[in-house]
């Protein structure tokens, strides 16, 4: 099935918007009527036919607008993508894996022809037909913008094609190492000032979950990720106006937002922001690769999905005042929950399997 | 390693834990720096460590500006180290430390003690070289003040002793997080008034 793609912003003028078949799909993270960290990891395996969990790697309308988001994210800030010396190979890990899965299951949009080591990709949305060689990163197109015409490093290259932020994690004494990624549409963390940490240093800002003993199971789980048996885990945040790129380097653009939601605009600029995140074990580096691939819809679609405004009401009513704070909710969150209470006719709810 | 801890509690986890110097006995070499009064913790180490130690042991140190710090290399050769190494400036210390590094031999072990920035930049300095920041032993014996990193602008600030400053590049009133990262040596400094325009927030003295 050929997609659509939109053409749309998520910055300035905010043109962003989901089809009716993005909302169906929207991976609408609550399975109960309250939240709390815990240690909700799964097989990814493939979901149902049209879900975002269909292919290992989604694809949606959303694609080309957010790869030009991406670039105008990296040619302002070129330190959003990085990789540490020792993580080349897994870097190519990295574009073998992302550039065969969306061959295999967007074959109308990607092809990827394999001759040894002659690689030769063709992107259909992106306008691109690139013939490189695997392994050998001088043969890769030039960074757009770059003086010289330097050559990508591979990771550039390839997530400069996918949507999602993507760190790529070293295995070493039993830790996980942040040392390569490139992040573009994170929820407020710096890739330029954690590259080079482990599993908890990383997650060091984060509340609760320590003590809980979250991040130990975790990580247990992460350390034992099998090729060929990847994982995931949904993870949610807050996102006034339909912004990507809400990162610590430009909270001073963004954060002001927050003090703008008002109950006549709530359901138009308040997003809740999904993040698939999946873990994928890499073949000759024995690195992790993990997408973190985000969603995002307004409180005005959420809504019209029968349950949902009821359960994100609840959820966020009853939401512990350090999860708000740390999620930076805290300055809109009542005029939220006084909105959403009009969806919730306080009867019970049927728990969905978890 | 199941020393005395010397670091402060801190909000998050990726801030650096100390412990009190202690030496290990396997260690074929020894490369200790020593930043001020930390040399007081060096002379314990030494006076306590197993025989022979010391003959295997260079020292670096970074004097003070106190002025009372005279004596230390006195008491220090009387412990008979392979090498003292004085300096008068942290860049001096930094490159005595790094060419010492660079002609290490296996089985080297590094120790370092003094304040928290000069910690930061040993550690640094040591993964320039390939060694594991776990496996270095640093006490904190000295001032807390801090390298910040602003966030947005990405310009370095030292000698941070307040929980908010202003960014001496792009003027943002920043709140100093215990966010630290070993490769800048830096701890994280964020906006600390956007979602509250208007509002002064009150600078206190919290990194001495």
């Amino acid at each position: 099935m050929s997609i659509t793609f939109n053409s749309e912003t998520f910055r300035d003028d905010f043109t962003y918007y989901n089809s009716p078949e993005a909302i169906q799909r929207f991976p609408f993270p609550f399975d109960e009527d309250t939240y709390m960290y815990a240690v909700n990891m799964e097989q990814h395996n493939p979901g149902e036919r049209g879900s975002v969990l269909e292919h290992p790697i989604d694809v949606d309308e959303h694609y080309v607008a957010e790869m030009e988001d991406r670039a105008m994210v990296l040619a302002e800030d070129p330190k959003r993508t990085q990789t540490l010396p020792h993580m080349e190979t897994a870097a190519w890990d990295t574009l073998e894996l992302l550039f065969g899965l969306m061959a295999r299951d967007y074959p109308e949009h990607f092809t990827l022809e394999r001759d040894g080591t002659t690689w030769h990709w063709i992107n259909r949305p992106l306008g691109l037909d690139h013939t490189f060689t695997f392994g050998d990163s001088s043969t890769l197109p030039p960074r757009p913008g770059s003086r010289g015409d330097v050559p990508m490093e591979p990771l550039e290259y390839v997530t400069r094609q996918v949507q999602g932020d993507y760190a790529v994690l070293d295995q070493r004494a039993d830790n996980l190492w942040m040392d390569a990624g490139t992040v573009t549409s994170q929820a407020d963390w710096s890739l330029d000032f954690d590259i080079g940490m482990d599993f908890y240093e990383w997650h060091g800002p984060v509340p609760l979950a320590h003590e809980m003993g979250i991040f130990d199971r975790a990580l247990k789980y992460l350390l034992s990720i099998e090729q060929h048996n990847p994982g995931r885990r949904l993870n949610w945040t807050m996102t006034i106006n339909p912004r990507l790129d809400t990162s610590p380097e430009n909270y001073n653009t963004w954060g002001v937002d927050r003090t703008t939601v008002t109950p006549e605009n709530v359901g138009e600029k308040v997003h809740l922001r999904v993040e698939l995140q999946t873990f994928f074990r890499l073949p000759r580096s024995n690195a992790l690769l993990f997408p973190i691939r985000c969603y995002l819809i307004s409180l005005n679609d959420l809504v019209t999905v029968p349950g949902w405004g009821k359960r994100l009401h609840r959820v966020l009513r009853d939401l512990h005042p350090d999860l708000a704070e740390y999620k930076g909710l805290t300055t809109y969150l009542p005029t939220v929950i006084e909105w959403l209470s009009a969806y919730d006719d306080e009867s019970e709810t049927v728990d969905q399997a978890g | 390693m199941q020393q005395k801890i010397t670091s402060p509690p801190a909000e998050i986890q990726s801030r650096p834990k100390y412990h009190e110097l202690a030496a290990v006995p396997s260690a074929q070499w020894n490369l200790v720096i020593a930043e001020g009064e930390g040399m007081l913790s060096v002379l314990r180490m030494l006076n306590e460590a197993p025989k022979g130690f010391s003959a295997r042991t260079h020292v670096v140190y970074l004097t003070s500006n106190e002025g009372d710090d005279q004596d230390y290399v006195g008491q220090l050769e009387e412990f008979g180290p392979i090498s003292v190494n004085q300096a008068l400036t942290r860049k001096e210390a930094l490159h005595r430390l790094s060419k010492l590094l660079e002609t290490a031999k296996m089985g080297t072990r590094l120790y370092a003690v003094g304040g928290e920035t000069f910690l930061g930049l040993v550690i640094r300095e040591a993964l320039n070289y390939g060694i594991n920041h776990e496996s270095v032993i640093t006490e904190l014996r000295g001032s807390l003040a801090r390298r910040v990193q602003c966030v947005h602008c990405k310009f370095i600030a030292e000698g941070v002793t307040t929980s908010f400053y202003d960014c001496p590049r792009c003027g943002e009133t920043l709140e100093v997080r215990d966010h630290h990262s070993r490769r800048l040596a830096a701890f994280q400094g964020v906006s600390a008034t956007v979602e509250t325009p208007g509002e002064t927030p009150e600078v206190e003295e919290v990194y001495p």
